[in-house]
């Protein structure tokens, strides 16, 4: 064959052959695209789901614009919506941040904001002398006896104007290497118009150290203040000793002694040598003096016992002039320690062991209080050692397992048991759809989340513990996972392209196994820009967080919201951060008509549990069930 | 002979169409995929210390109140997974408990980048510490596990923190 006429027969080889390369290609691009498009550990949404992509307001239909932040078009805020917002600048520039409650958005969605920079409190921190009869406790007449320098570093907290937020401060005062002249000199950022606790905390510790001091602090712009301390003859030292036992006492080594005056959380805090001794030293102040005793790390338990002076510092430097210089703290005779083991079962008494969950021991005992807890482990059982007495065991198994939490009451001192089984019964089971509310599409990676405080009884108490669970929604929306009865708390957070804002719900009662049909509301889009005030200086890096615009009262009334380590997650409407220019936007949901009538209104309110008025809905419909 | 070359040529032209046919219907990726195909490994979150607002993860935190907020706001970032798709999961006092109870704990906070601590519902970890312990926060871009003898279980990329806490001086009502 002539060379020609081989290479003319080859051409459809090749056209073919290029042909199905170029397919090949764009096949493989096709692919490479869509999973760029894909990344991240959030399951694709199908295309129903999500909203309009725009880098521009013009990419986006009439009455809505464009959110930079989240990539999508949403609507824009009506003018009569009302929000609390929160700034928080980037920690190295300088700045301590600033709040603003019950802020209504302007014409266009918008909400400029200006942060006011800190109130700088500087001056100098000293020691009042000896027998300073001026000194009263209060930092600012100390300027009339001067003292000596001391260093360490001053704390200053203050609750934020925002319900469930705060102000945290903190500057060294000078020390060390720092010279004659500048020694005990600090500067201290605060928010201007706070109520702060500002507690000095001296650098030197140990036994022979004066414990810390705190005063209260407000400033409204830049201030000169020395703070001074009480003079060291104020403080009274003592020595004590803790004994338990009556035939005879012996000392108890390794207990913790701690003492406050009149219900001031920051006291002292001294633990027992092997002869029971300790020392420490006793702020000055008015009130009771209380002297608690609990267990040293690493030894066994006994009952924590406290000790009080009803009438208060005088009493008490009566009772131990008159002891002889040795206060003693007699516990008497502790209750005989015993070693318990439980097995946590599932559903029957021959039932799968439990493994991972949380029993804990609270009770009395020896007229004192005793709280032991552990975990179970691969068998189910789970070893505690509680002083002979009464007490309520709690159980609770981890987030996923299939059965449910409960509660045992356990007597010691009746009992003389030594090994218990529990048998838990089945949990119920909370299974629902994620939606989009206004075409009904399913919205696949939505995240459940649920809050709830474990134990019912101590619902009212300063220090319950809590439980989280957090479900994702598959494929079709749906999820599943199995929930103790309760009263919840949730938060539902859409993926990130669906446009759609985060929605959550103070309160959600759950009893049995129940089937929920979550509706996302559409968003609206809130922006606005960030500024410092004066120099009117864009606030870059800043982040801003929306809020539902909660009063202290409602939030005091809600038990979700008033003493809750979640509290601020779960008002939380959106949190971005400025850009260079110090704008932001954020797609928050939109409050109902009822909600945004008389512009700041904060949300609808119902009885709360205490029959204060809290709050039962954030202003979004709450999931219905099917 | 030229029967046998044609017949050749044509099985070799079947195959090179064929090949490329199959090629397609395979995904179609010979030499595309080492460059364009994504990579499955994922960026981990950051935590940026500096922008952690106070109190600080750098120095001893001494508390003064019974309530302490601690955030992470403002200070987490993720190359590959928006933010709120990244796991929080907070411990407080694991190290000490384990070493007391021989047991690993269950994280005690998930899902918040705030927390709102409260001192007096943690006493036994305080206690266990001797007044201190370690506040451990782990922000991860897939899920954190929790096993029964292994403890915590990090299965994914992740970012650390930790405040070491005194709360020697709080006494609790």
């Amino acid at each position: 064959m002539p060379v020609n006429e081989r290479r003319r027969r080859k051409k459809p080889v090749l056209r073919a052959g290029i042909w199905m390369m170029l397919l090949a290609a764009s096949a493989c691009g096709a692919d490479a695209t869509a999973e760029r498009g894909d990344a991240g550990t959030v399951p694709a949404t199908p295309n129903h789901a999500e909203a309009t992509a725009c880098s521009r307001d013009s990419d986006c239909p009439p009455d809505s614009a464009c959110s930079l932040s989240a990539g999508v078009c949403a609507p824009l805020a009506p003018g009569d919506q009302a929000f609390s917002v929160e700034v928080l600048p980037d920690a190295q520039g300088g700045l301590v941040g600033d709040q603003f409650p019950l802020v209504s958005v302007s014409a266009a969605g918008t909400l400029h904001l200006a942060v006011s920079p800190p109130a700088m409190v500087t001056g100098r921190v000293r020691r009042a002398a000896a027998g300073a009869g001026a000194w009263t406790g209060n930092g600012e007449e100390a300027g009339e006896s001067p003292g000596s320098p001391v260093t360490g570093r001053l704390v200053a907290v203050a609750d934020g104007r925002i319900p469930g937020t705060q102000f945290w401060s903190e500057a060294t005062v000078a020390g060390g290497n720092s010279d004659a002249s500048s020694l005990g000199t600090y500067r201290l950022a605060l928010v201007s118009g706070l109520a702060y606790r500002v507690t000095f905390v001296p650098e030197k510790t140990g036994a022979s150290a004066l414990p810390s001091h705190s005063f209260d602090l407000a400033v409204t712009g830049d201030t000169s203040l020395d703070v001074v301390l009480p003079p060291e003859d104020a403080y009274l030292p003592i020595s004590g000793l803790v004994r338990a036992g009556t035939a005879p006492p012996v000392p108890l080594r390794n207990a913790t002694v701690s003492c406050i005056v009149d219900g001031n959380p920051v006291g002292t805090t001294a633990t027992t040598g092997p002869d029971g001794m300790f020392a420490l030293s006793v702020p000055p102040g008015t009130g009771p003096v209380d002297f608690r005793v609990a267990p040293g790390p690493g030894r066994d338990p006994f009952p924590e016992r406290v000790f009080q002076w009803q009438e208060g510092l005088p009493r008490l430097q009566e009772d131990y002039a008159s002891s002889g210089g040795l206060l003693i703290l007699d516990l008497g005779n502790l209750p005989a320690v015993r070693t318990v083991s439980l097995q946590v079962l599932g559903g029957a008494t021959d039932g799968q062991p439990v493994s991972g969950a949380r029993v804990r021991a609270t009770g009395s005992a020896g007229g004192g209080t005793v709280t032991q807890s552990s975990v179970t482990g691969g068998d189910g059982l789970v070893t505690l050692a509680l002083p002979e007495g009464r007490y309520r065991i709690g159980i609770f198994p981890p987030q996923g397992s299939a059965f449910a939490s409960t509660y045992r009451d356990m007597d010691l001192t009746s009992d003389d048991g030594v090994a218990f089984l529990v048998v838990l019964e089945p949990r119920p089971i909370l299974r629902g759809v994620v939606l989009r509310a206004s075409d009904g599409s399913a919205l696949p990676g939505s995240v459940l989340t649920l809050w709830t405080r474990e134990d019912p009884d101590l619902a009212d108490a300063a220090s319950p513990r809590e439980s989280t669970v957090t479900v994702t929604a598959d494929g079709q929306g749906a999820f599943e996972v199995p929930l103790d009865p309760g009263r919840w708390a949730a938060s539902l957070v859409p993926p990130a392209r669906s446009g759609l804002p985060r929605i959550a719900w103070p309160t959600l009662d759950f009893a049995d196994t129940t089937d929920l049909r979550i509706q996302v509301p559409e968003g609206m889009l809130l922006r606005g820009s960030v500024r410092q005030s004066g120099s009117q200086d864009p606030l870059a890096g800043a982040t801003v967080r929306v809020m539902v615009p909660l009063t202290q009262a409602q939030s005091d009334a809600t038990w979700s919201l008033g003493q809750t380590s979640f509290a601020v997650t779960l008002t939380t409407l959106a949190e971005v951060r400025t850009r260079e220019d110090g704008t932001w936007d954020a797609i928050v949901p939109v409050r109902d008509g009822d909600q945004r009538e008389g512009g700041a209104n904060p949300p609808e309110t119902g009885m709360g549990s205490d029959g204060a008025t809290g709050v039962d809905s954030f202003g979004v419909p709450l999931p219905e069930s099917f | 002979m030229p029967l046998a070359r044609s017949l050749h040529f044509l099985a070799a032209r079947i195959g090179v169409i064929g090949a490329l046919f199959l090629l397609v219907q395979a995904g179609g990726c010979l030499w595309w995929p080492d460059i364009e195909e994504r990579t499955t490994v994922s960026q981990p979150p950051v935590i940026d210390r500096a922008k952690i607002p106070d109190p600080s993860p750098d120095r001893l935190v001494q508390l003064q109140t019974v309530v302490a907020v601690f955030s992470l706001a403002g200070a987490i970032s993720d190359p590959d997974t928006p933010l709120e798709a990244l796991q929080v999961h907070w411990y407080l006092g694991y190290p000490e408990y384990l070493a007391a109870r021989k047991v690993p704990k269950g994280p005690d906070f998930i899902a918040q980048t705030s927390i709102r601590l409260n001192v007096c519902a943690f006493r036994e970890e305080f206690d266990l510490g001797g007044g201190r312990a370690m506040l451990e926060a782990f922000v991860s871009d897939g899920p954190i596990g929790y096993d029964p003898d292994a403890g915590r279980v990090l299965s994914s990329g992740y970012a650390y923190v930790a405040w070491e806490l005194d709360a020697s001086g709080v006494v609790c009502p």
